[in-house]
């Protein structure tokens, strides 16, 4: 008993740092991404051919960067935006460093998410808030996202596990977090138990995530 | 109130243009209750979605009250529809909203304040019959419920019009009638002209005042109720006012040695209109042409509350002089005959 609480206390300074650092770049990421993902998606879909805001160029260059960013894998990415974040943040290695390849690469994902979700809203209800006098704005704010919110919060969810697992590559970088432990630990040195730890660690992280997305996702959802 | 001048829509395909509608000049007068009947691919949709242009007319002119929707720019269309409420056959709540929320949401888009909403919205709740759902989300009320949201919320803005696309397609029977008399009630108590599509001859029946029937996107007849139901001209429209009068006639009726045989008589189907009295016509019949009638069926329906009778009568005797009868009938003016025989097309004289 005493020595599987002496186990678990060692370490616990390293680890919980790990995990600040995770959770300050996700979090970061997620935050900026998710202000600029939601518009780009909204964009992508009212833009479109019949729908409220239709043009066929701004749709295009959307879907276009949509398509462009999420086909570049993330370890790629990273490399290549290296002098656009030494521009942006004076460094390019770093815990803060990392939260700019990461956000770049969060939203098109989201804005892909946001897309998705919206399409699944009724085109009925839309016409429904049209025949009522609503102005493309009021049809997005009052009835699009609304109306998705359920699948949106879904997809938020997934983005954000998909950035845990991005901050762990961004290691490479020197960015820190649970991930970067893993490698410098278990890999540089061999020290199986730390990387064990932190596996167990990023688990728990990710279900957590996942489970509270699901409940909230869950408790909104009325239909 | 409402007038639609030469509406045109084509739905322009890859392969080839589809003409929806061709053409289409009909008058809606205030207050009415105005039913356009087709069957399915006739250009209902498209006509009651032009009306409002959600759908874009190829061509033709829309005017409400006046002003002509068509020519209008885009902020003026959306002040215009706020005069226009709909209701659709899938009802299209927000279920994100809750039934009171549902309600508010054109007094929002209208700019109405807090207070206004909250008061106009239990107002509206009260007149459909669920002031005590305002809390429910639309997920947990039957169809019928949801039904009576779409029609507060289309009554929000204190609309001129009232669109209904099917409004009662997607309902049970029983419910078809209720949601019928909520509109009927409407129509009266507020002074609301309806416009209403539907390929139910039942909901024309139940609460128009005038009809018109469409076919392969051309009105083909428009009048009263009464009259399209007692004196159709068209096939389609016979077909229709058929349908609803046949479901009427016992089925086995039809296995009567008179439809079989007609050597043995025949079995006529008398159609009569308000208080034309079909007693007498009956004995005058035995009388003048010494055949035997037997009277197999009666049943009278009301329609636009005049009594619209069917009577179903064995005419047996002598051939000659049931034919001379029935040639008689023809003549009369307030009834209209049908010979049964076995076949699926009932000859109809009219
Ligand atoms: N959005 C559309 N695009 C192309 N064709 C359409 C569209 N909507 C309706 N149509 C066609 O127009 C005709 C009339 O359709 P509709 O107005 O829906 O008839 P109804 O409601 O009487 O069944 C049909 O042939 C239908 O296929
Ligand atoms: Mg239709």
């Amino acid at each position: 008993m005493k020595n599987l609480l002496a186990f678990i206390i060692k370490d616990l300074g390293l680890l919980w740092t790990g995990i600040q650092q995770t959770f300050y770049m996700v979090g970061i990421s997620m935050a900026i991404s998710t202000l600029f993902g939601i518009p780009l998606g909204v964009g992508v879909v009212v833009t479109e051919e019949g729908n409220i805001l239709e043009n066929k160029y701004i749709n295009f260059i959307l879907s276009a960067i949509i398509n462009v960013v999420r086909s570049i894998p993330f370890i790629v990415l990273m490399v290549a935006l290296i002098p656009f974040t030494r521009f942006l943040i004076n460094t390019s290695i770093g815990t803060t460093a990392a939260v700019v390849p990461l956000t770049i690469a969060a939203i098109p994902f989201i804005g892909r998410i946001v897309e998705n979700s919206l399409k699944e809203v009724d085109n009925g209800v839309i016409e429904a808030a049209q025949a009522m006098g609503a102005t493309p704005w009021e049809i997005i704010t009052k009835v699009l996202l609304p109306e998705s919110l359920p699948s949106l919060i879904l997809g938020l969810t997934i983005t954000a596990i998909t950035l845990i697992g991005f901050s762990a590559i961004a290691g490479a970088i020197g960015a820190g977090g649970l991930g970067d432990i893993a490698v410098r630990y278990g890999y540089h040195r061999f020290e199986t138990v730390i990387m064990v730890k932190t596996v167990i660690l990023l688990i728990i992280l990710v279900q957590g995530v996942q489970t509270f997305g699901n409940w909230l996702a869950n408790t909104l959802d009325h239909s | 109130m409402i007038e639609i001048k030469n509406l045109k829509k084509v739905y322009s395909g890859e392969e080839k243009d589809v003409e929806a509608l061709k053409g289409i000049d009909l008058k809606v007068e205030h207050g009415e209750i105005f039913g356009l009947i087709g069957p399915s691919g006739a250009g209902k949709s498209s006509f009651i979605r032009c009306l409002n242009l959600l759908e874009e007319p190829t061509a033709g002119q829309i005017i409400v009250d006046g002003q002509d929707l068509t020519a209008l720019n885009t902020k003026e269309l959306r002040e215009a529809r706020k005069e226009l409420g709909m209701i659709f056959q899938n009802f299209n709540l927000l279920n994100s909203r809750t039934v009171a929320d549902n309600v508010a949401f054109p007094l929002e888009i209208a700019d109405a304040n807090k207070e206004e909403i909250n008061d106009k919205v239990s107002e509206l709740l009260e007149l459909v019959g669920l002031a005590d759902k305002a809390d429910s989300y639309p997920s947990q009320l039957s169809g019928g419920q949801q039904q009576r949201v779409g029609i507060a919320r289309a009554l929000a803005n204190d609309p001129k019009v009232l669109l209904c696309d099917e409004a009662t397609s997607s309902l049970d029977p029983e419910t078809t009638h209720s949601i019928l008399d909520l509109l009927r009630d409407i129509n009266e108590k507020l002074g609301i002209t309806i416009v209403l599509i539907t390929h139910e001859m039942e909901v024309i029946k139940e609460i128009c005042t005038k009809v018109a029937v469409l076919e392969a996107g051309k009105v083909v007849e428009v009048g009263d109720v009464i009259d399209i139901f007692t004196k159709p001209e068209k096939n389609v429209t016979k077909k229709f006012v058929q349908r609803i009068i046949n479901a009427n006639v016992p089925e086995e009726l039809l296995s009567r040695v008179t439809v079989e045989n007609p050597e043995h008589g025949r079995l006529i189907k008398i159609c009569f209109v308000g208080d034309s009295a079909s007693e007498p016509l009956v004995s005058d019949l035995v009388h003048n042409f010494q055949i035997d009638a037997n009277i197999l069926y009666g049943n009278i329906d009301k329609i636009q509350g005049i009594p619209f009778g069917t009577l179903i009568i064995e005419l047996t005797g002598d051939l000659d002089q049931i034919e001379s009868a029935i040639d008689c009938l023809h003549e009369s003016d307030n009834v209209r005959i049908e010979v049964i025989t076995d076949e699926e097309s009932v000859s109809i004289h009219y």
